[in-house]
């Protein structure tokens, strides 16, 4: 088998605050191989966008990281804030959600993409701004746009500011933080569109973080089902679609499958209480005693990872055609 | 842009005019004779009712109150501010000359207090927490409590009456103003150095700051670029703020260090109930302060994009 690009080994994240240590990524491992996307899905506050932050290595100075985070030969996590920093930008490259919030607002469009190439690059000034033009009308924005401030565009152009920022430097990861919730719908089709096209042409991975199942069809490769903290699920993207394993994908699923909406009931459990057992059992329509008592380790069978006490790894009969084709 | 200076400039007329009737009523309303206080100053010893009446008389002061006040409206809406009822100058030139002697110290003051309280801010909101952040703000909260003039006498007492290194007061020689600009610097640094503390933490937090690190840029670059030039926008109002100060605000560190500035001017005109000369003041104070304000706002869209003062089309 190849060596993947990206590596997260059982990654803990624990934030320490006041109240007490919240434990917000628990024993998390994935891999992304070369030209690979991994889709993080997954409900509100469940430590998607920690995990995400976290390989940047730009979490705040109270988080306590351990495990293993390897891109490629390096372990990031043993990267001095300086080592870590040449990684930023040049090998992996984030987008975030609201990107108003993620421009400066008083440095126009151009120059903000020029920085992101002059920081990685020998480069003049000029080469930079003649750079990020390029870029520019790469994701598709009108060259008049190149001195427009932030506040001047709209929020699918700043999104495409922000990933014109993103592959300035051509990184070879890109993660991408849900990166069309605050956008609308036209936008958001847009916005896809132009990363899966530019994904293709830089033979880029991708590590996307999403809400939304149709966009998992539509990008991704691997799907990690992530709950409170926790990687409940891994596995093909047809796997999870066809043959959902665990209680907590196909309920997901079945939130959006069929003519109304059939919402999970319940409430992601609080952080600073962790439960005992499975995080998920209090929610689960398939819980039994033992889902209370003992926590689910990892089980891995065909390929597919699974945090379930009832997983087996054959799921043949709980298909879901119905609800792919619907889309 | 010129329309809204225009209008910033009209709303000037009815500051200067409710600003002006209050500072005449209190001058009234202040127990002292005003005929009486400026003989006793000028002829060494008590007046006699003669000359106090001639006094009143010459000056005006013997009418009604409004019309005293309207008569003098009338001549300073001409440009005529009057003159010393003690001393007999024009209060135009003597305020000229006194405004450029406080505009000295204050600026003398203002920048050592920039230049201690940006890196030192800076510093701790970099190192936000830990001990050298910790002792900077014990320092500057100590500093914000320490009252201006007891730090001018502990200056004064450690300079220039224990070493003799300084002159404790006076005017005229460059020595003259290290004490005062001193104290006015190092107290004024504190609050201001909370402030940009504050203000860069403020700033850190927010989201394009992980962009710009995001990006690959190193510490030094994303505080200066992309933090810094946010976070002053509040150090640069409050800084703009302190130059209210020139127009009378420094009168205790003025009369502490002999300085002949417009502080001194304003204490010893209300000490002898000198009508025209505080008149003048408050009248030429309220006009500097909104002109200072302006001033700010037109700073204000240099350093922001996003302000302007442009009419909305459509």
């Amino acid at each position: 088998m190849r060596k993947p690009l990206l590596e997260v080994k059982d990654l803990q994240i624990k934030f320490e605050t006041k109240r007490g240590t919240i434990a917000v990524s628990d024993g998390v491992s994935f891999a992304i191989g070369e030209n690979e996307t991994l889709c993080l899905v997954g409900e509100s506050g469940c430590g998607k966008s920690v995990v995400a932050v976290s390989i940047m290595g730009l979490l705040p100075a109270h988080a306590r990281v351990a495990g293993e985070i390897r891109y490629r030969e390096a372990d990031l996590l043993q990267c001095s804030p300086g080592e870590w920093s040449r990684f930023r930008g040049r090998e992996i490259a984030m987008i975030f959600e609201q990107p108003m919030s993620c421009l400066n607002p008083v440095i126009s469009a151009g120059r903000q993409i020029a920085e992101a190439y002059a920081a990685n690059n020998r480069c003049s000034k000029r080469e930079a701004l003649a750079e990020a033009r390029r870029k520019l009308d790469e994701v598709g924005i009108p060259e008049n746009c190149f001195v427009k401030f932030p506040h001047e565009l709209s929020g699918g152009m700043q999104q495409r500011v922000m990933i014109a920022i993103a592959l300035a430097c051509r990184p070879n990861l890109l993660i991408a933080d849900e990166p069309t919730a605050a956008l609308d719908v036209t936008v958001q089709c847009q916005i896809l569109e132009l990363l899966h096209c530019l994904k293709d042409r830089y033979r880029m991975s991708m590590l996307l973080i999403t809400h939304d199942l149709g966009v998992v069809a539509e990008m991704a490769d691997t799907v990690g089902v992530m709950y409170a903290g926790t990687m409940m699920e891994l596995s093909g993207v047809e796997d999870f679609f066809y043959r959902p394993g665990h209680p907590y994908s196909r309920a997901l699923m079945n939130v959006v499958a069929g003519n109304a909406l059939s919402p999970i009931r319940g409430s992601v459990p609080h952080l600073l209480e962790p439960v005992p057992g499975c995080p998920f059992h209090a929610r689960c329509v398939d819980a039994v005693e033992q889902c209370r008592r003992a926590r689910p380790q990892p089980r891995i069978v065909n390929g597919r990872m699974e945090r379930c006490h009832h997983f087996t790894g054959d799921n043949s009969g709980r298909q879901l055609d119905q609800m792919v084709s619907s889309r | 842009m010129p329309e809204y200076m225009l209008r910033r400039i009209m709303m000037l007329a009815p500051v200067l005019l409710i600003t002006s009737f209050i500072s005449y009523a209190l001058i009234c309303l202040c127990p002292g004779d005003p005929a009486r206080l400026v003989l006793e100053a000028q002829l060494q010893g008590t007046p006699s009712q003669a000359q106090v009446n001639d006094f009143r008389a010459d000056h005006g002061l013997n009418q009604p109150l409004m019309v005293q006040y309207v008569t003098w409206l009338k001549k300073a809406a001409l440009g005529d501010l009057g003159k010393s009822l003690k001393s007999g100058d024009d209060v135009w030139d003597d305020y000229r000359a006194r405004f450029v002697v406080s505009a000295k110290l204050f600026l003398a003051g203002e920048l050592i207090a920039v230049l201690i309280a940006l890196p030192l801010g800076i510093w701790s909101a970099v190192k936000a927490n830990s001990i050298i952040d910790n002792i900077l703000r014990v320092i500057a909260l100590g500093g914000v409590s320490l009252p201006g003039f007891l730090f001018g006498m502990l200056l004064i007492y450690v300079c220039a009456v224990r070493l003799h290194l300084l002159p404790a007061i006076g005017y005229g020689k460059p020595a003259n103003i290290v004490l005062p600009a001193l104290t006015l610097g190092i107290t004024g640094s504190m609050s201001l150095m909370r402030l940009t503390r504050t203000s860069l933490l403020e700033v850190l937090k927010l989201n394009y700051v992980r962009t710009a690190r995001a990006k690959g840029l190193r510490e030094r670059p994303v505080i200066t670029r992309h933090v810094l030039r946010n976070a002053l926008v509040p150090v640069i109002t409050a800084i703009g703020m302190h130059f209210g100060h020139i127009v009378g605000g420094m009168a205790i560190i003025e009369t502490l260090f002999a300085w002949p500035g417009l502080g001194m001017l304003l204490v010893d005109a209300a000490s002898t109930r000198d009508i025209p000369v505080i008149q003048s003041f408050v009248l030429l104070g309220s006009a500097f302060f909104v002109g200072i304000n302006l001033l700010i706002d037109l700073i204000y869209t240099l350093l922001d994009p996003r302000i302007s003062y442009r009419a909305k089309e459509g």
